[in-house]
C-alpha cells in the first residue's frame, strides 16, 4: 500500500460518500423508522382497536378462503394469512389472477390481483379508517422506492445509491490504520478533528451492522440490476434460466390442468401443519391453482432469521401430505435468504428491535458526521473566501441532516390535524412532510449558516415536543391515557418523540456554546496519528 | 496535515481524469461484472445451478472490487487497456465453458 494508493481511496471514500450523502441519509432515517413501522401505523390510527383478535384457525381460514372463492375464483395464487401479533394484525389474504392478454376473452373489470385485510365478521374487506393515513408503512416504503418516484426508477436508483455507500465503506476501510484504537478515539471540541473522530468511532464500532444492512440492500436487487450472470449462464435462454433458478430455491412449478376439482379442506392442511410444527407455528397457507386438478397447497412455518420460510406440500385436492421443503435447498441461497431476513430483521423482538433502531441510528449519524466534516475540513484548511461547492454542500447539510426529522415530525402532527375525511388526506400527510424539508432546505439560503444550524435545531426539537402534545389535544391516546392502560406501543412512540425533541435541544445548546466560543486550533498530533484526510 | 501534502499523483481531483474513471467503472466495470461473473460462475466444481446462483448474490461484491481497482491504478491507460482485455478474456472464456457445458 503506498501514498498513491491511500491518497486514491481517500478520494473515492470521500466522493462516493458525499455525492448521494442526504439521500443516504433520508434512506437510513426512513429505513431505521421502518423497524417499528407496525407500531408507528398504530399511533397514526388511534381510533383502531388495539389488537385484532387471535381466533382459531378454524374460524380464520374458512372467512378468508370464502372471500377468495367469491372474488378470486380461477386465480393462480391465493394467501391465506390469519392474524398474529405484530407481524400479521389483521387476516389477509391475497390473490393472483392468470396473465392476460389485452383483448383476450377473460379479460374482465376484475381486478388481477388484490391484497386484503379482513373483517372476521362480515367475510369483506374492513373499511377505510376515517382518519386515511399512509402510516408507518409509507414511511418504511420510501426508504427504498423514494416516494414520488415510479417503483421501478425508485427501486434502481436506491441500488445504485446503496452501490455507492458500499463502495465507501469498502475504501473507508481501506484508508483506515487503526480500527481498534478508532473504538476509543474522541477527541471533543477540536473542530474537524472532533468530527472526523466521530465519523471513525460511529464507523467502526457499527461496522458488522453497517455492512450487513448495505450488502443485504444490494441482495434485495440483483434480480433487478444483475440478472445477466443467470441469463447469460444458460446461454440467454430465459426459459430455461427461470426454470433452473426457481427448482434452486427450492420451488415447485404448478402447472393447469384445465380439469375443475373442488379444493381440499383447508383448515385440515393447515391443522395438519400445526401438528408438525406446534400450535401457533403456521404462518400462512398458499394455495397455487384452487379449484383445478393439479391445486397444490403450501403450508409456510413462522419465524427463523431467513427471509425463506421451512414449508410443507400438500395436495390442493385429497389434502395428502406430499413432501417438505427445507426453508434451504444450497448454501448460497441460505447465504442471500438469510441476509435478507437480516435485513428486515422481522424476528426481531423488543429488545433487538430497538438494538435494530440503535443500529440504525449510528448508521445515520455516520452518514451525517461524514457530510459536515466534509465541510469542517474545508473550512479549516482553505482560509480562502467558501467556495460555491462548500456553501451548498453547509446549506443542504443543515436543511436535510436537520431538516429531514422536522419534516418527519410534520408528517405525524399533519395525522392529527389535517381534517379527518379530508380528500387525499393521506397524500397530504406525506406532502407536509415534503413541504416542510424543502422549506427547510431553503432556510439556510437566506439565514447565516451557523444560525440556520441552531435555530433549525430548535425548530426540530419543537416540532418533535409539540408531537404528544398535539397528540393530547386530538385525541384521547395520550400518554395520561396511555401509560396509565400500559399501552407501551402508544407511549412509547410520546416518548420517543419527547427524547428526539431532547436531544435536538441539547444539539442547540452544544452549537450555541460552540459559536460563542472560538474554534481552537487543531493540535498537531503525534506523527503517524493521522488518517489521511480529503 | 503531513502526508496529505504529497502530491496526488492518481487520480487527480478534477478534470478529465476523474471523468474517464467513473466512465470506465460505470461501462466496462458493470460489463466485467457480468463476463467475469459468468465465467466464474461456470467455472465453479459442482452443481452449475449452484455456482450462477453465488456468483448472482455475490455479483455486487465484484462490481465492488472492480470500481475499487479502476480508482487504485495509477495510469489511465492501465485502466481502460485492463478492462477490455479482462472483458475478452471472460466473455471468450465463459462462452467456453458454456459450449462445454452445453456439449457435455
Amino acid at each position: 500500500m503506498n501514498g498513491g494508493f491511500r491518497q486514491s481511496m481517500t478520494w473515492l471514500h470521500t466522493w462516493s460518500g458525499l455525492v448521494f450523502c442526504w439521500i443516504l441519509y433520508f434512506m437510513f432515517v426512513t429505513g431505521t423508522l421502518g423497524y417499528f413501522d407496525t407500531e408507528i401505523d398504530r399511533w397514526m390510527q388511534p381510533e383502531r382497536p388495539s389488537a385484532a383478535e387471535e381466533v382459531p384457525l378454524a374460524t380464520s381460514l374458512p372467512v378468508a378462503q370464502g372471500y377468495l372463492e367469491r372474488e378470486a375464483e380461477g386465480a393462480d395464487r391465493w394467501v391465506l394469512a390469519p392474524a398474529h401479533g405484530r407481524e400479521e394484525l389483521e387476516l389477509r389474504v391475497f390473490f393472483q389472477m392468470p396473465a392476460v392478454e389485452d383483448g383476450e376473452e377473460g379479460a374482465d373489470e376484475r381486478p388481477r390481483r388484490g391484497n386484503e385485510d379482513l373483517d372476521l365478521r362480515t367475510g369483506e374487506p374492513l373499511a377505510e379508517p376515517e382518519r386515511a393515513t399512509g402510516g408507518g408503512q409509507t414511511l418504511y416504503r420510501m426508504h427504498y422506492l423514494l416516494h414520488y418516484f415510479p417503483d421501478q426508477t425508485g427501486y434502481r436508483l436506491v441500488a445504485i445509491i446503496t452501490l455507492l455507500m458500499f463502495v465507501a465503506m469498502v475504501s473507508g476501510i481501506i484508508i483506515h490504520k487503526k480500527i481498534f484504537k478508532d473504538l476509543f478515539t474522541l477527541r471533543l471540541r477540536r473542530g474537524q478533528r472532533s468530527w472526523l473522530d466521530a465519523h471513525n468511532l460511529l464507523s467502526v464500532s457499527s461496522l458488522p451492522f453497517q455492512l450487513m444492512i448495505t450488502y443485504s440492500g444490494l441482495v434485495f436487487t440483483v434480480g433487478l440490476w444483475m440478472p445477466m450472470i443467470a441469463f447469460a449462464s444458460y446461454g440467454f435462454d430465459h426459459e430455461e434460466a427461470d426454470t433452473v433458478l426457481e427448482e434452486v430455491v427450492g420451488d415447485i412449478r404448478v402447472e393447469r390442468s384445465g380439469e375443475a376439482a373442488p379444493l381440499a379442506d383447508l383448515v385440515a392442511i393447515a391443522e395438519d401443519a400445526e401438528r408438525e410444527w406446534g400450535p401457533g407455528q403456521m404462518r400462512l397457507l398458499e394455495v397455487r391453482m384452487p379449484g383445478d386438478a393439479n391445486a397444490t397447497v403450501f403450508a409456510s412455518r413462522r419465524g427463523g432469521l431467513s427471509a425463506l420460510p421451512e414449508r410443507l406440500v400438500y395436495d390442493g385436492t385429497t389434502g395428502e401430505r406430499l413432501q417438505s421443503l427445507p426453508a434451504h435447498a444450497n448454501a448460497p441461497v441460505a447465504f442471500a435468504a438469510t441476509l435478507v431476513g437480516l435485513h428486515e430483521g422481522h424476528f426481531a423482538g423488543p429488545i433487538l428491535r430497538w438494538l435494530y433502531i440503535f443500529s440504525g441510528l449510528l448508521g445515520t449519524a455516520m452518514v451525517a458526521t461524514g457530510a459536515v466534516y466534509w465541510t469542517a475540513k474545508r473550512k479549516k484548511t482553505t482560509g480562502k473566501p467558501e467556495s460555491r461547492g462548500y456553501r451548498f454542500v453547509d446549506a443542504v447539510n443543515v436543511g436535510t441532516i436537520i431538516g429531514l426529522p422536522v419534516g418527519i415530525a410534520a408528517y405525524f402532527l399533519a395525522n392529527r390535524l389535517l381534517p379527518i375525511g379530508m380528500e387525499g388526506r393521506a397524500a397530504w400527510e406525506v406532502h407536509c412532510m415534503f413541504i416542510v424539508w424543502a422549506l427547510c432546505l431553503l432556510y439556510p439560503v437566506v439565514r447565516p449558516r451557523a444560525k440556520a444550524w441552531r435555530e433549525q435545531a430548535w425548530l426540530a426539537a419543537a416540532a418533535c415536543g409539540a408531537i404528544p402534545v398535539v397528540n393530547a389535544l386530538t385525541t384521547d391516546a395520550h400518554l395520561g391515557n396511555s401509560l396509565a392502560a400500559g399501552d407501551w406501543v402508544l407511549a412509547g412512540f410520546d416518548l420517543s418523540a419527547i427524547a428526539a425533541a431532547a436531544g435536538f435541544a441539547v444539539l442547540a445548546l452544544t452549537l450555541g456554546r460552540a459559536a460563542r466560543t472560538p474554534e481552537p486550533e487543531a493540535a498537531p498530533l503525534p506523527a503517524g496519528d493521522e488518517v489521511t484526510a480529503p | 496535515m503531513a502526508n496529505t501534502t504529497t502530491t496526488a499523483k492518481s487520480p487527480r481531483p478534477g478534470g478529465w481524469h476523474i471523468a474517464s474513471r467513473v466512465l470506465a467503472a460505470l461501462i466496462p466495470g458493470f460489463v466485467l461484472t457480468n463476463t467475469a461473473g459468468t465465467f466464474l460462475a461456470l467455472l465453479m466444481p459442482g452443481e452449475k445451478a449452484i455456482g450462477v446462483v453465488w456468483l448472482t448474490v455475490l455479483s455486487y461484491a465484484l462490481y465492488t472490487a472492480i470500481i475499487i481497482w479502476v480508482f487504485a491504478v495509477k495510469r489511465l491507460r492501465t485502466v481502460w487497456l485492463g478492462l477490455a482485455a479482462a472483458i475478452a478474456v471472460t466473455a471468450l472464456g465463459a462462452w467456453g465453458l458454456y459450449l462445454l457445458d452445453s456439449a457435455a
